[in-house]
């Protein structure tokens, strides 16, 4: 009995894991008429594609969303990681005081949406951005610059001193050496920060509903919490939306879920 | 080696930048905003005397606490539990560990529709489930229930996140000193109280003060999952700071309530680290 409760246990939790997700994958697949009834979308037989065909034929252009969605954050990703480069490597080489510098970037990881809100808004009033895809990536970029020195300082803290230092000898300079020998020896852990930087702006909710006003300029979170019922919740378009902006994200993030884990968790920069 | 602090410059000046330009704007605002897009006219005071006596904003703060009160004890001792099983040998548990990031990636947004559709009273799965336990059948329609389901789906996507970086901290624990004391015949119990527990508690709280001021600033799960009803029973600052400022588009007075909203997330990290120091003196 006793060796029945561990198993039993990490089942359950595996359980209750999985099983909402798979939920929501399951009920996209049900024809619409099974929402009528409480149980009928958790079994879907036949499958139905229905759903999906709404998403993308249906009056709401969802295409774009997500069209937008992917410009809003690769240009977050890349101008966050960017600015986040320098501080990453000195602080993976504790050229800097580590602790104070981890301590500074958590706290403004938390900065408040709520004061953020007004002042983005007017601000981005005053020189013509709101609404545009352009100010809201600016935006995003600012707000990962945190996560961003996090994840890449511990990806670079795994690539031994010694290939830097071996490069330096022959001459290079230190800019130089970061981006041709530290980055592409860093290369998986680069890839996990860049994925992460990338699904907090594809998640990110608040600031795409208030900075991007237009419909036609959703972002696709916005566009799926958005989405236009007649006279009732169109449950299962909603459903299929979010598996079109959900499912490719969380396969990646499974493939390189031991990188995540590492550079979420600190790694080789606090151990 | 160089030294100094000019690498970390290009990311903290924009990082720290946006947090003082904002808190600064907010500042101005509260005592010079209209209507949002209007010009900026002198309020003095206005805006401040007005929040003070505006009861939805004091029952908001209270609902703010609430919330962190509510999901950050479940999600701690959750994510504990989780991070314990993750750290022994069991057959599941490159499974769990990969399954542990599924909610923790997925956005707020669609977590709260899923919820919302589960629990709904006309054709959510559990909500008939509730129903047929006699339980009532439209949990969202009621403030405790809305509480419920908010709390729920806000511990199920953030306790895996929380057991993540607690595995972190038990991976530091240097196995040896727990078999020390299981040779010398401490209980299980006694080894992860007296070994494991005083070197992962220093985790424990950090990983507390970080969810607690996630869940002050929580806005999507509660906008999308209740929109802050029934009524107004799970409205919390932000959705509030969100409805002054984009419902009423009071700009003078949405940026005293998110000034007020900062103060009451400094007196919140404030109090946890006063906590922590008092726990180890």
């Amino acid at each position: 009995m006793r060796r029945l409760i561990l198993p039993l246990v990490a089942g359950g939790a595996l359980g209750a894991l999985v099983v909402p997700y798979t939920v929501l994958v399951l009920a996209s697949v049900a024809p619409r008429a099974a929402f009528r009834e409480p149980f009928a979308p958790l079994a879907p037989v036949p499958p139905s594609l229905e759903n999906y065909r709404a998403v993308f034929g249906g009056d709401v252009p969802f295409g774009l969303y997500v069209r937008n969605s992917a410009v809003v954050s690769a240009l977050a990703t890349v101008l966050a990681l960017a600015a986040a480069l320098p501080a990453a490597h000195a602080i993976a080489r504790r050229r800097v005081p580590v602790v104070p510098a981890l301590a500074a970037l958590v706290g403004l990881s938390l900065l408040p949406q709520a004061i953020v809100l007004g002042p983005a808004f007017v601000g981005l009033r005053a020189v013509g951005l709101v609404g545009t895809h352009a100010g809201l990536g600016l935006l995003y970029a600012v707000t990962s610059i945190p996560l961003a020195v996090l994840l890449l300082a511990a990806a670079i803290a795994d690539v031994p001193r010694e290939i830097e230092e071996a490069a330096a000898v022959d001459g290079a300079r230190p800019a130089g050496v970061l981006v041709r020998v530290t980055l592409p020896a860093a290369a998986p852990g680069v890839a996990a920060a860049a994925l992460l930087v990338f699904l907090n702006a594809w998640n990110e909710f608040l600031y795409a509903l208030v900075l991007l006003p237009s419909p036609l300029a959703r972002t696709a979170t916005v566009g799926i919490a958005l989405f236009p019922g007649r006279w009732e919740v169109p449950w299962g378009t909603i459903f299929a939306a979010a598996v079109v902006a959900t499912a490719p994200l969380v396969a990646l993030v499974l493939v390189l879920q031991r990188r995540i884990v590492r550079g979420l968790t600190g790694g080789a920069v606090v151990g | 080696m160089r030294r100094g602090l000019g690498p970390l410059l290009p990311a903290l000046v924009p990082a720290a930048g946006l947090a003082a330009v904002a808190l600064g704007a907010n500042i101005v605002y509260s005592v010079a905003g209209g209507r949002l897009g209007g010009p900026l006219e002198w309020r003095g005071a206005a805006n401040w005397v007005w929040l003070a006596g505006e009861p939805r904003f004091w029952a908001a703060t209270g609902r703010t606490f609430l919330l962190v009160f509510l999901t950050v004890p479940i999600e701690v001792a959750a994510g504990l539990g989780l991070a314990l099983l993750l750290h022994r040998n069991l057959p599941l548990r490159g499974a769990v560990r990969a399954a542990a990031l599924v909610p923790w990636a997925l956005p707020a947004v669609v977590v709260a529709l899923l919820w919302r559709w589960l629990f709904h009273d006309v054709a959510g799965p559990a909500a008939a489930v509730l129903a047929r336990a006699g339980l009532g059948g439209a949990p969202l329609a009621t403030p405790g229930g809305a509480w419920a389901v908010l709390v729920a789906a806000e511990v199920w996507k953030t306790t895996p996140f929380v057991a993540l970086i607690l595995l972190a901290g038990l991976a530091a624990v240097p196995p040896d000193l727990e078999d020390a004391a299981a040779v010398d015949g401490a209980r299980p119990w006694a080894v992860f109280r007296h070994v494991t527990w005083p070197l992962l508690a220093p985790g424990v709280a950090a990983a507390a003060c970080l969810r607690a001021l996630d869940a002050w600033r929580a806005f999507d799960t509660i906008w999308v999952l209740t929109g802050g009803g029934p009524a107004s029973a799970t409205e919390t600052l932000p959705l509030y700071v969100y409805e002054v400022l984009f419902a009423r588009l009071d700009l003078g007075r949405g940026a005293a309530a998110a000034v007020a909203s900062v103060a009451g997330a400094a007196v919140l990290a404030a109090s946890a680290l006063s906590i922590g120091r008092l726990r180890r003196a």
